[in-house]
């Protein structure tokens, strides 16, 4: 031993079980910091994943360049990737078809598809001969064609193009949807439809070039140069504001609230872990006062004890940090298989054994810096035990006792415990504040749920999977295609809409409707509007889906309009704009209605003029006549076989269409997990926050007990009693904390709503009771596990053991 | 709440203490703390135990009291083997009939004198008789500090409380370890005369550890432990141990 700071290695060896609870304490704030660090970059890499699928691999799309100022862009070192892209019939208004179906045309270069878009064709090659075009998977089935085939396509001013098809690509959101043929041309052989498409004026097409960076370009630079450049306005280039939002380069909204929950997060997570640490520290300085008297008994001068302390915190990062940094990449790795597991096809490129060096960076970083705050306090206090501690053997001097335990009203374990818990009021203010700061923590980011259901649409239990629908939106589905769907193999549900639009109708307000009903002719047509009405029918699957997710204003109108054959009884579909509510009378020339109720949620949206007004099938026969639907809805399991698929298109015949949504659904579906994993996984270590710092804080206090608990034991405590006695001062504490915690966290939850979601969803703040019961649960089973840990430990150990622990 | 009984009126063990062992460790680093000790008490009987410091005085306290499991032999206490029975039982056995006194008092800080007092009574869940507790107060002399905090007391005070705490049981045996080794002489003296005066006066038997030779005079015996092994040194301290 040459240097006296050499002590700290052996100390700790001798009292490594003494060390255990700061070890862990230092450990957890590095997993919690690493953690969150690593899953905000793992929720980068998704968004980033999902800006690339939704948008592609491009940064910037410039309109109005010419093909020199193109070609010059293209050789910039700046530059990775660049194509022209350019379309014509995208909103299908026009009349491109190739075999009768509709036809979306896209002209494209070689690297379009490849770096721009990553996509890669299912089936053949490129275009390399003239005459050549690549065409959407779905054209197989549709059109019933393969490789080499010759398809004819015909543009809306009746000239016809012969293309032999070179490759097939996959399909596009828009394809599949609409059920149209998407062809893709060079750009070359495009240019000369387009020349003669552009004769005709055809306002929906465009030439574009996209334009991809390499990466560590400073991308607004390479922007305003281009700009300067070639004189491009504003309007001239459009930017990918998804993908350049995750690279840190865009402005948008979604991506610096994420950067600024995690800032908030980060020194909300800071606080609790300095504030864990400190006790634990603290903790292990009270219960070694004799030896910090000893030290400074036989020449350690402050300086030197503070020191001491210092490096004997930073001795214990040496194991907790690299155990709280590997702990927190294996749950990143954990986080990641499971959104991996909710949708595979969509977090594909999500690596499974991802490592965030920012996170991993961070979780060191915070680990020693809080380490370093934590230690300052304890340090002092070590620094300040005076020498005459160590000859007076007075190793452990309990805070002075001011009042005694109340024993008349209850009984004693609890009446102990609960003394113990409120006697310091200084330790009790500091015990409830770390229980507060976690429901605080909870309380403050349980809006984040609320934002996520509001802002990333889950995918409703009303989105289908595939549809048939009448082209012209009549009645023209055939009533028996519902049975004959539900008898194909691999068929979850059918459910049908009949749709009748524009009706002209006069709304009588509820207040005048009911003078109008017991005084008949009362009311002056002034007191009554013009509105235009949509009517559709729910069948019975949807009115249970309006029952189970509470959709109806009130529940005696659902059941009345579910079953109304010739009442007249509808539910009125909720809209801002629109001033039809509940009690009204509404006149048409199908007949008169009633609306029994509000239906708060509702798929169909109409122009702002125009109520949705919902009845049932009956009645909307009555009405119209009409007894075939507009539209059919399919669910469909998930090992459907290709042959139903291909069955339902087989029945869109004669006017009907088929649209498949399910690539859609499966893009909204990712969204959704990767902002519930990321929103839950903060909620979770935030719980889990809570929950350690619990077990933690009762564990230290029941350590500092341990002389008292072996003289109860000694003349004749139980074990029972003595857990009681422990789970009362539990008890105690955590009542406190949630008190506190919910006294300060609902303001904070009120502030955050205010903030985050009532200026864009006009929701009213609303108690978040949800979370209150979840952290209250946390913490009250954090509590229990908290006092079986010491009331086990201090069994096990003997009561003449527990006697001379001072 | 006791009444007189003279010395020597019943001569039943109450306490048997048969070959025990106690060895700390294993192989090379054993330490054999008690090795075959066998003694008996009768009721009423006042011993006291010297031996220098690590000689196994307080591991042969701790084992009859149940605070410590001694490694073989056997404890009757009141006729009951205190060994056989499991950990709750112990307890529940150490709550009514043994009272503890320890050098350090090991009252509990949150509860009052008198409280500290029927401790042992409400672990029971008994309602203590206020009579019995007035007149332990009044033998303690701490009737005018009932309501003061252990904080707010004197040692000998202190030491007081701790022996009323053993003693409002009516335990069969009473353990003391160094009682006095905390206090000044004059609260030594006061300590001492309570444990004597519950020992002639109130037949209750005495276990008391010691280091200091001029209190083993008020002991009927002296037992003598050395590097584990007990020596009965007989009667009353004579010269031989001053």
């Amino acid at each position: 031993m040459k240097h006296f700071l050499e002590l700290i290695p052996l100390s700790a060896k001798a009292h490594r079980r003494q060390h255990r609870m700061t070890l862990f304490c230092i450990a957890l704030a590095v997993f919690l910091v690493t953690s969150i660090f690593s899953m905000a970059d793992m929720e980068l890499r998704s968004q980033k994943i999902k800006a690339l699928q939704d948008y592609g691999n491009w940064h910037i799309m410039l309109k109005h360049i010419d093909e020199e100022s193109a070609g010059r862009i293209a050789l910039r070192p700046d530059v990775a990737a660049s194509s022209w892209y350019n379309v014509l019939n995208y909103r299908l208004n026009d009349a491109y078809a190739v075999n009768g179906h509709r036809a979306v045309v896209c002209g494209i270069e070689e690297g379009f598809l490849s770096d721009i878009m990553q996509i890669a064709l299912a089936e053949g090659s490129f275009p390399a001969e003239e005459g050549q075009a690549i065409l959407t998977q779905n054209a197989k089935d549709s059109l019933g064609v393969a490789l080499g085939d010759t398809v004819a396509l015909h543009t809306p001013s009746g000239a016809v193009c012969n293309l032999t098809i070179s490759g097939f690509g996959a399909d596009t959101i828009l394809s599949a949807k609409t059920d149209a043929v998407c062809i893709l041309l060079p750009t070359d052989a495009f240019r000369t439809l387009y020349s003669a498409a552009a004769q005709n004026e055809l306002s929906d097409s465009d030439l574009v070039y996209y334009v991809q960076f390499k990466e560590q370009v400073n991308i607004p630079a390479c922007i305003r140069e281009l700009k300067e450049q070639y004189g491009l306005a504003d309007d001239d280039i459009a930017q990918n504001a998804a993908l350049l939002g995750v690279m840190g380069f865009g402005r948008d909204s979604y991506m610096l609230g994420l950067y600024g929950a995690a800032a908030i997060l980060f020194v909300f997570v800071l606080t609790a872990g300095v504030l864990m640490i400190a006790s634990s520290i603290n903790s292990s300085i009270a219960q070694r006062t004799a030896f910090f008297g000893m030290l400074r008994c036989i020449g350690a001068d402050r300086r030197q004890t503070m020191r001491f302390v210092r490096l004997e915190a930073l001795f214990w990062c040496r194991i907790a940090i690299p155990a709280g940094a590997l702990a927190g990449v294996i749950f990143t790795w954990f986080l990641c298989a499971v959104l991996r597991l909710l949708s595979g096809k969509y977090f594909a490129d999500l690596p499974l054994f991802g490592i965030s060096t920012v996170g991993i960076a961070m979780g060191i970083l915070v680990g020693l810096l809080t380490v370093m705050i934590a230690a300052q306090a304890p340090a002092k206090k070590a620094a300040s035990v005076p020498p005459l501690t160590a000859v007076s053997g007075n190793a452990y001097t309990p805070v002075p006792v001011r009042h005694a335990a109340n024993t008349s009203r209850i009984k004693i374990p609890a009446a102990l415990g609960l003394h113990h818990a409120v006697q310091n009021r200084k330790n009790l203010i500091l015990m409830a504040g770390s229980f507060a700061v976690s429901i605080v923590l909870f309380l403050g980011f349980s809006p984040l749920v609320n934002f996520m259901n509001c802002a990333v649409t889950p995918l409703q239990p009303y989105a289908p999977d595939v549809s048939i629908l009448s082209a012209d939106n009549t009645c023209m589905v055939p009533f028996a295609y519902k049975d004959r769907l539900h008898s194909l193999e691999g068929v979850k549900s059918v459910y049908g809409r009949k749709f009748a639009y524009d009706i002209s109708a006069q709304v009588y307000p509820a207040q005048i409707s009911s003078v109008r009903s017991s005084t008949p002719g009362s009311a002056s047509s002034g007191d009554s509007y013009q509105k235009n009405i949509m009517l559709l029918s729910y069948d019975a699957i949807q009115f249970n889906w309006v029952d189970e997710h509470r959709w109806a204003s009130d529940q005696r109108a659902l059941e009345q309009v579910a079953k109304d054959v010739q009442e007249g009884f509808v539910l009125a579909a909720y809209s801002p704009t629109s001033s039809v509510g509940a009690g009204d009378r509404i006149e048409t020339a199908l007949g008169d209605l009633t609306v029994c109720g509000m239906l708060n949620r509702c798929p169909y949206n109409s122009d702002p003029n125009t109520a949705v007004l919902v009845c049932s099938e009956a009645l909307f026969t009555e009405l119209t006549g009409a007894e075939d639907y507009t539209i059919l809805d399919i669910k469909l399991r998930a090992d459907v076989p290709k042959e139903t698929i291909d069955a339902i298109r087989a029945m869109t015949v004669d006017g009907l269409s088929f649209s498949d949504s399910r690539p859609g659904n499966q893009e909204v579906k990712g969204a959704y997990y990767a902002f519930a994993v990321f929103i839950y996984g903060f909620l979770a270590v935030i719980a889990l926050i809570a929950a350690c710092n619990i077990v933690n804080s009762i564990s230290l206090s029941a350590a500092s007990r341990t002389t008292q608990y072996g003289a109860m034991r000694a003349v004749g405590m139980s074990t029972a009693q003595m857990t009681q006695m422990i789970a009362a001062e539990a008890g105690a504490y955590a009542l406190s904390g949630i008190i506190a915690g919910c006294l300060i966290g609902l303001p904070l939850h009120a502030l955050l709503w205010r903030l985050l979601i009532a200026p864009r969803w006009q929701l009213p703040w609303q108690l978040p009771l949800s979370a209150i019961a979840a952290i209250t649960a946390v913490v009250l089973l954090s509590c229990a596990a908290a006092v079986h840990g010491p009331a086990k430990r201090l069994k096990a150990r003997s009561i003449v053991d527990a006697l001379s622990c001072e | 709440m006791y009444s007189k009984q003279s010395k020597g009126d019943d001569l039943t063990n109450i306490l048997q203490v048969t070959r025990l062992c106690k060895t700390y460790g294993m192989g090379d680093a054993a330490v054999q703390a008690l090795r075959n000790v066998s003694f008996s008490m009768r009721k009423g009987e006042f011993a006291a135990i010297v031996g220098a410091s690590g000689s196994g005085k307080s591991t042969l306290l701790h084992c009859i009291g149940g605070l410590d499991r001694p490694t073989s032999g056997e404890i009757l206490l009141n006729g009951k083997d205190v060994l056989s029975m499991s950990d709750q039982q112990r307890t529940i056995f150490r709550r009514r009939h043994i009272g503890f006194v320890f050098q350090s008092f090991q009252l509990i800080p949150e509860l009052t004198v008198e409280q500290n007092i029927v401790f042992p009574l409400l672990l029971d869940y008994r309602r203590p008789e206020q009579r019995d507790v007035e007149e332990m107060l009044d033998i303690l002399g701490l009737s005018h500090r009932r309501n003061h905090l252990p904080g707010q007391l004197s040692g000998g005070q202190q030491q007081r409380t701790a022996i009323g705490r053993a003693l409002i049981t009516k335990p069969a045996l009473i353990l003391a370890d160094e009682p006095t080794g905390n206090l000044d002489s004059a609260s030594s003296r006061d300590v001492m005369e309570l444990l004597h005066a519950a020992s002639r006066q109130y037949s209750q038997t005495i276990l008391m550890i010691t280091h200091n030779t001029g209190l083993t005079a008020c002991a009927d015996r002296v037992l003598q432990v050395s590097d584990g092994v007990l020596n009965d040194l007989g009667g009353t301290q004579d010269e031989t141990l001053s």
